[in-house]
């Protein structure tokens, strides 16, 4: 039998804390937990986690703090608990190395498929041939098959679709973006990648009205759904 | 120009009195001086330098021809009388000089005064203006700091609640009655939650913290994260989403229009009948091609109490006649605290909601919202 895969959860409160670690161990986890960033790095380093899961606002030490020190020795997955209306702090998380981030109040079954999306994500191989439900993504033919079609897109819409599709489950900014889509080309703006995702998403989805595999995330990107919510 | 002509006579007139009064009362020479320069005075110090200057000319010529022999002439025989003639024009100008200046200076002083008086007025005004700016600010850092902590303390504990509702769901498998309640208490929190959200946005907005940040949005994403936030509605009853293929993207703030569609499908849920689908839909405005309609159309009853298009929140308050007493008592209220958010959040996206009947029975809650201007993608 496998070992469980073991999951550190940080968070000042004692109830979303105590809760968390108890939703995961009754999901099949490993759990173990801290109050701040500073016990969050102290336990990183003695138990090795497979995936943090870290709140943001925490006395003492915060959830940007731990993000920083984490990534200067490992690249384990960090999933981050934001608030409403955080997005600036949505995105500094991911720019210190953040995975993804939920936002609270989040439902259970959301969370979960988050921790599954980023433990599969940093288990897997390298691979040229991307597998989802009713699509597959050849990167190096360059041939995408979404149900029984095939799919043809733009230069640009098969570079847009391979760096999301590569980041499966994880958000990619909009600066993220046009950074290695579009090499920083002068003139990019955000609504340009809007209008290329836009179209992209107009061939990819089997119905533009349901979105199911790009969705955006407000102010900050877009993600691509590894599995169904 | 005619003010100064009528002083100019005035004082002509004055000498001339002044020298028929003089001679009548047969006045000798010093007296007469005399009389003259402090008529030269008054008229300068009331007419200013020119009738000050003019009356001294003339007070001097009819000093000489009536006063000074030989007389009713302006020659003067004895030259001392040149001397006091003279003396006496220097004098007088020198005198409506000195007047005119005074009367200046008077005059300044008391602008002066004026303009002190309305720069501590001014000042006055200033600091207090200053006093009740710093105390709004206060009063906005309080509200701000405040709504974080309230914030911060009603989300921590529903996520908490959200997290025990799990734990009971798990021990509720397979127990009728547990697995109900448990199912009732996961409602009742969600519309807590929800009630929370929109209520902390409306504070948000209010204390002009969290402006509307709007951006490009597709409806589709908008329908979607609606649907995610009610997953319970989802699974009751159909909700059906269709985005015209040439419906643009909508520039709005996608938090505040997808609390806006929740509390619109929510409304919808309640007051449709169990079986009947929910229908999101969004298109292009008919007839403002800057503008998209996205629309949550319902079986329900209709909003008898909605007679009109516009969702006006006195026709709201009123029992409608034709619902049931119950539906009246019960609903109404509910309906209204959602509408009236989801009115204020639509505005605050620079859109308007209306609630028409649809046609074939049920509602159609309409939101008004303006189209994004993006660029058309390039045809590589």
């Amino acid at each position: 039998m496998p070992l469980a895969p073991l999951v550190l959860v940080v968070d000042d409160d004692p109830g979303i804390r105590e809760g968390l670690a108890r939703e995961l161990r009754a999901a099949g986890y490993t759990a173990t937990t801290a109050s701040d960033g500073g016990e969050g790095f102290a336990t990183f380093r003695a138990t090795n986690p497979d995936l943090v899961l870290t709140d943001l606002a925490m006395p003492n030490s915060d959830g940007f703090a731990l993000i920083s020190a984490i990534r200067g020795v490992a690249r384990t997955p960090i999933v981050v608990l934001s608030v409403r209306g955080g997005e600036p702090d949505k995105i500094r998380a991911l720019d210190l190395g953040a995975d993804d981030f939920v936002t609270k109040p989040f439902s259970v079954g959301e969370l979960l498929a988050r921790v599954r999306a980023q433990l599969r994500r940093s288990g897997g191989e390298p691979t040229t041939l991307l597998r989802f439900a009713d699509l597959t993504i050849d990167l190096e033919r360059r041939q995408v098959v979404q149900g029984e079609r095939e799919v043809r897109f733009t230069p640009t819409e098969m570079a847009l679709l391979e760096l999301l599709a590569l980041n499966a489950g994880k958000p990619v900014t909009l600066d993220q973006m046009i950074a290695r889509v579009w090499k920083g080309a002068p003139g990019t703006t955000n609504d340009t990648v809007r209008v290329h995702v836009g179209t992209l998403r107009r061939k990819l989805e089997p119905d533009p009205s349901r979105p199911r595999y790009v969705v955006s995330e407000p102010w900050v990107g877009y993600r691509f759904i590894a599995e169904p919510l | 120009m005619r003010d100064r002509l009528g002083k100019l006579f005035l004082a002509a007139l004055t000498i001339g009195v002044l020298t028929a009064g003089a001679r009548l009362g047969n006045l000798n020479e010093p007296t007469a001086g005399f009389l003259y320069l402090l008529a030269v005075l008054f008229l300068a110090m009331w007419g200013g330098l020119l009738v000050g200057a003019v009356a001294s000319l003339l007070a001097t010529a009819a000093y000489n021809v009536f006063f000074f022999p030989p007389l009713y002439t302006l020659s003067i025989a004895d030259p001392s009388n040149w001397v006091a003639l003279t003396t006496f024009l220097v004098t007088s100008v020198v005198v409506s000089r000195l007047v005119v200046r005074a009367r200046e200076q008077a005059h300044e002083a008391e602008q002066r005064r004026r303009e002190v008086e309305a720069l501590a007025a001014d000042r006055e005004r200033f600091m207090e203006e200053r006093a009740h700016l710093q105390a709004l600010r206060e009063s906005d850092e309080l509200k701000t700091s405040l709504l974080r902590a309230v914030s911060h303390d009603l989300q921590t504990p529903l996520t908490a609640i959200g997290l025990h509702i799990e734990a009971l769901r798990r021990e509720a498998a397979g127990k009728a009655e547990l697995a109900e309640t448990t199912a009732a208490i996961a409602g009742e929190a969600a519309r807590l939650r929800r009630r929370i959200d929109n209520l902390l946005t409306m504070a948000r907005l209010d204390a002009g913290r969290a402006a509307p940040r709007p951006e490009p949005t597709s409806p589709a994403d908008l329908f979607r994260a609606a649907g995610e936030n009610l997953p319970l509605v989802s699974a009751s009853r159909e909700v059906t989403i269709h985005v015209d293929d040439d419906c643009p993207d909508v520039q709005v703030d996608p938090t505040l229009v997808v609390e806006v569609i929740v509390n619109l499908i929510e409304n919808a849920h309640r007051a449709a009948p169990a079986g009947t689908a929910i229908e999101l839909v969004a298109r292009r405005h008919p007839t403002d091609a800057d503008r998209v309609c996205l629309e949550v159309r319902d079986r329900g009853p209709g909003s008898p109490a909605l007679p009109n298009a516009a969702v006006d929140s006195a026709a709201r308050a009123a029992p409608s006649p034709s619902a049931s007493a119950e539906e009246a008592t019960s609903d109404v209220p509910r309906r209204g605290l959602g509408l009236e958010i989801a009115r204020s959040l639509a505005k605050a996206s620079a859109g308007s909601l209306e609630l028409v009947e649809r046609s074939g029975g049920g509602t159609v809650a309409r939101l008004d919202l303006p189209a994004a201007r993006l660029p058309t993608a390039e045809a590589s």
